[in-house]
């Protein structure tokens, strides 16, 4: 029986410890899956970038150039087409912060402003246009009709004319406003303006002293300029947005945040990625541990068959129930065939239990923690992209956005601290037990000395002072006790679980003053510690089980119960040669007594 | 003949059972009606509407709110002849108030905009008024700490224009003037209104101004030319485009100088008068209408009175206390 549970439990352990290595390798490795929206949002943001870059580039060609603005406007519908893309993308996505999504939709707002602002730009623009291409034909002409005015004419009288000087004159006033017009187009401001407008006005005027033909053209030559001084101004201002800064800046930022945000995302994945390994640390010496002490517990086991054999020997002699009781003690364990059975169902508990726990847990973590892997490489390859190459750097965000979109599209990344916490738990709950499994199974005596038991004690006092919680006192209360050969470190043991019991028996009680007494005091030949409390004390059936090991009135499932802790306090006392004497009276308490032996320097030279 | 008598009894009967017991005396039939003393509205909407109402980032420049022009305190105008926008430029027409504007059967004074929504593109857009293109405003209310959470709750959704202009339109909904003395007068409390006052709204029965000033808002609910009797623009002289009115709109001549009848509610608070705002007093407004609307003449104590009765029209609202 006891060959096949520790059997079973190192196989177990081992099986359990290859898992766990096993999850640890699939935690660095790679799975691109699923696309997701947050790959969307943030190549469209690029795309949109880039080709808000392209589409201001063209603007400043079609100045430059001075051509129309059909190309500016081939930009609009695949501009429209992204913005709308983009918005529908970052409405559905849940995951990206709220702030981030207000700088989105501001960025999308930005950019339709622009493409609005470019319209507008466009419609004044051709008006402009049309008149410029206008002027210089028209002052051609006008000069033209001007230098008419001042041609001889033959008079009737045959006389030579006078020289007129009026086309001249004329010819001098067009010049002038050309000049001014285009020196205005060249640096305006609305000072210049105010002055051509107001020479415009002027001229205006005198234009009905020209033959009408005349006059209409100079009136159709002043309504063009006026059109250039009007427009000039306002589409310097639509420019200025267009080319402007604004949705660059606001666009760069918009990458920089996702880019922070990303990176946010990654320092939680590298930490959350850190933290699981040491926790995955601590579960394989956990398990290592476990492995260790089935080994031990199958030795044990088979030297506890041998006992129990010799038990029922001396079980079957009559009227030798005190030696019966001695050589269990000496044997370090009381163990029949009912505290095998106690054994193997503690062990499958305590052990079989945390462990399936922790299976769980990994099963928890472990899709995130591939994501997060996942997660590392592509941000670890985008860290090393050269930044002019854009194309592996979108290949890169796009495998990022993959990841980010499973790791953020299932609940489990919330789960991950949990399971954590939940995995430590467990592993602190194996660590203790097998802890207690190691010192019931060392057999191996500890150095010797003469120690002060009261030394022992106040030890003991000080470690548990802070550990029993509200609603217990402890105090210790020492006489003069001479000095003991023996191990003060077990004896300091055997005094921590009984308080730890007697801590136990308080809480079970739901005693509101829980009372721990210790005291030392010397009687006879013997050092006695007591340790007496008033919690719910024990019956006599009680009373006989206390020592066997995984024998336990607590419920299971609490981490600091493990029935071991007694047996464990009688095996040392029994190698300090001593013994445990139990007085409780069920609900008022309970006293132990551990009964040292004080020996001469005879003694303790052969002990 | 005696069965429409009857009818008439029955809906008379019907009228006096159902009218409120607390009431001094009986509900009068009116071609007035009394402003309702509550309007169903969504608070949440209503608060992000008064919000963007003050907010300066819907103009160009940021100078500029619906509240500059539209004064709540000051009966939702401005008070001068035209409203000044963004750059000190100057408007071609006079601000109308805010208030009541939900019983209006169109806004503008050429009736241009069908709804409250529809209409809050015109101040917005127009370069002389706020001159905001719509993405910019959006984009500027994204960069605030409060927008995006009460556009949220009030719309489940963002910012953008079309959120807007519901906000500002409910939040404009909300702003009606109930129990004015005349509203108290038309529930019944004869004591209401003073005698002159009285004769004030017989006269303004008795010379026609009822026939478009009518309704709750006492106007608001028709088209009318304006110059009915006499040509208004040639004896002012100087006609601008504003002054074409509907004209502008529909582009049919049978429109020109047709204007929207606008509310007398609140014409006690919103001096100056008419879409270009020539009437500095309420007598003024009233003279020009009866030269060029009636096209009589009228004593002026008929003329004091109706001054006196117009000035029983408006009522209260919280906004107008501060």
């Amino acid at each position: 029986m006891n060959k096949i549970i520790s059997i079973v439990l190192l196989v177990g352990a081992v099986a359990v410890g290859a898992g766990v290595l096993n999850t640890h390798d699939r935690l660095s490795q790679t799975s691109g899956q699923a696309k997701g929206n947050l790959f969307s949002v943030s190549e469209d943001i690029h795309n949109l970038r880039q080709l808000d870059g392209e589409w201001s580039l063209s603007v400043l060609r079609s100045l430059v150039t001075d051509s129309d603005f059909d190309e500016v406007a081939g930009f609009l519908p695949r501009l429209r087409e992204l913005r709308a893309d983009l918005g529908t993308a970052a409405d559905a996505e849940d995951n990206i912060p709220d702030n981030l999504k207000n700088r989105l939709f501001r960025f999308l707002s930005l950019i339709e402003s622009k493409e609005e602002t470019v319209e507008q730009f466009k419609t004044n623009f051709a008006v402009m246009r049309n008149s410029r291409k206008f002027l210089p034909v028209a002052t051609r002409s006008l000069l033209a009709s001007a230098a008419q005015l001042d041609a001889p004419k033959a008079t009737e009288d045959g006389k030579k004319a006078v020289e007129s000087t009026v086309g001249k004159g004329l010819a001098n006033k067009i010049r002038d406003i050309g000049d001014r017009v285009s020196s205005f187009t060249q640096r305006p401001d609305e000072g210049a303006k105010v002055r051509v407008l107001t020479l415009l006005s002027e001229f205006e005027e005198t234009v009905l002293q020209y033959p009408p033909e005349l006059s209409n053209a100079l009136n159709n030559y002043i309504s063009h300029s006026r059109i250039i001084m009007e427009r000039t101004i306002h589409l310097n201002g639509i420019l200025k947005r267009v080319l402007g800064t604004e949705v660059a800046e606001a666009g760069t930022e918009l990458s920089t945040q996702f880019k922070n945000f990303s990176a946010s995302l990654v320092s939680e994945v590298e930490s959350g990625t850190a933290n699981l390994n040491k926790q995955l640390l601590m579960m394989i010496l956990g398990l290592a541990a476990i492995a260790i002490v089935s080994g031990i517990m199958y030795a044990i086991s088979a030297f506890s068959v041998d006992k129990k054999i010799k038990a029922s020997v001396a079980k079957a002699t009559e009227g030798l129930e005190k030696e019966m009781e001695n050589n269990a003690s000496k044997a370090g364990s009381g163990t029949d065939m009912g505290s095998v059975s106690a054994m193997a169902s503690t062990i499958a508990e305590e052990i079989g239990n945390p462990v399936g726990k922790l299976s769980e847990s990994l099963d928890a973590i472990r899709s995130s923690a591939e994501r997060f892997g996942t997660l590392k490489t592509e941000v670890d390859k985008l860290m090393h992209t050269k930044s002019a190459d854009t194309f592996e750097m979108m290949s890169n965000l796009k495998n990022i956005g993959e990841v980010l979109e499973n790791v953020s599209g299932d609940a489990t990344l919330n789960d991950v601290p949990e399971a954590l916490d939940e995995m430590q738990n467990n592993i602190m709950h194996v660590q203790a037990f097998t802890g207690e499994l190691r010192n019931l199974s060392n057999s191996e005596p500890k150095e010797k000395a003469w120690f002060n038991v009261n030394d022992t004690v106040n030890a003991a006092v000080e470690e548990m002072q802070s550990k029993v919680g509200d609603g217990v006192t402890i105090k210790a209360k020492t006489a003069t006790v001479p000095e003991v050969f023996g191990s003060s470190e077990e004896m300091q043991h055997t005094v921590v679980s009984m308080i730890h019991n007697a801590v136990d028996a308080i809480r079970a009680a739901g005693q509101a003053k829980g009372q721990i007494m210790i005291s030392t005091k010397k009687h006879n030949d013997r050092a006695i510690i007591s340790v007496v409390d008033n919690g719910q004390g024990m019956d006599d059936e009680t009373r006989s089980h206390v020592f066997e090991p995984f024998f336990s009135t607590k419920e299971r499932g609490n981490s600091k119960v493990s029935g071991l802790g007694l047996s464990v306090a009688q095996r040392m006392v029994v190698q300090n040669d001593g013994k445990i004497v139990i007085k409780s009276i069920p609900g008022k308490g309970t006293n132990f007594s551990i009964v040292l032996p004080l020996k001469s320097n005879q003694e303790a030279a052969q002990a | 003949m005696t069965r429409q008598l009857k009818l008439c009894a029955a809906i008379g009967l019907t009228a006096i059972l159902t009218a409120t017991p607390l009431l001094a005396g009986k509900p009068l039939s009116e071609p007035i009606k009394p402003i309702p003393a509550t309007v169903d509205v969504d608070p949440k909407k209503v608060s992000l509407g008064r919000m963007l109402f003050h907010d300066v980032r819907l103009s160009k420049g940021e100078t500029v709110s619906c509240a500059s022009c539209h004064d709540l305190t000051h009966g939702g105008v401005d008070g001068v002849q035209v409203s000044t926008g963004i750059d000190g430029k100057q408007g071609h027409i006079n601000s109308p108030t805010v208030y009541n504007t939900g019983f209006l059967f169109r806004l503008f004074w050429d009736g241009r905009a069908e709804s409250l929504e529809d209409q809050v593109d015109g101040p917005i857009q127009n370069p002389i008024e706020m001159g905001s293109l719509w993405p910019d405003v959006v984009a500027k209310l994204y960069e605030d700490t409060k927008y995006p959470k009460m556009f949220n709750d009030a719309f489940g959704g963002g910012i953008n224009r079309q959120n807007i202009k519901l906000a500002l339109a409910e939040f404009q909904r909300s702003l009606i003037t109930p129990n004015s003395r005349f509203d108290q007068y038309l529930l019944g409390d004869a004591n209401a209104i003073t005698a002159q006052e009285k004769t004030g709204y017989e006269n303004f029965k008795k010379y026609g101004c009822i026939s478009c000033h009518q309704g709750a808002a006492v106007g608001g609910n028709m088209f009318q030319l304006f110059g009915v009797a006499n040509s208004y623009f040639q004896n002012r002289g100087n006609i601008t485009k504003a002054d074409m009115g509907r004209f502008n709109v529909t582009g049919n001549v049978l429109d020109k100088h047709t204007f929207k009848v606008p509310s007398l509610r609140l014409a006690a608070l919103t001096a100056p008068y008419l879409h270009d705002g020539n009437a500095p007093t309420l007598r003024a407004a009233v003279d020009i209408m009866f030269k060029f609307q009636l096209g009589r003449e009228a004593p002026d104590e008929d003329k004091d009175a109706i001054v006196a009765f117009i000035k029983t029209l408006a009522g209260e609202h919280p906004e107008m206390k501060k």
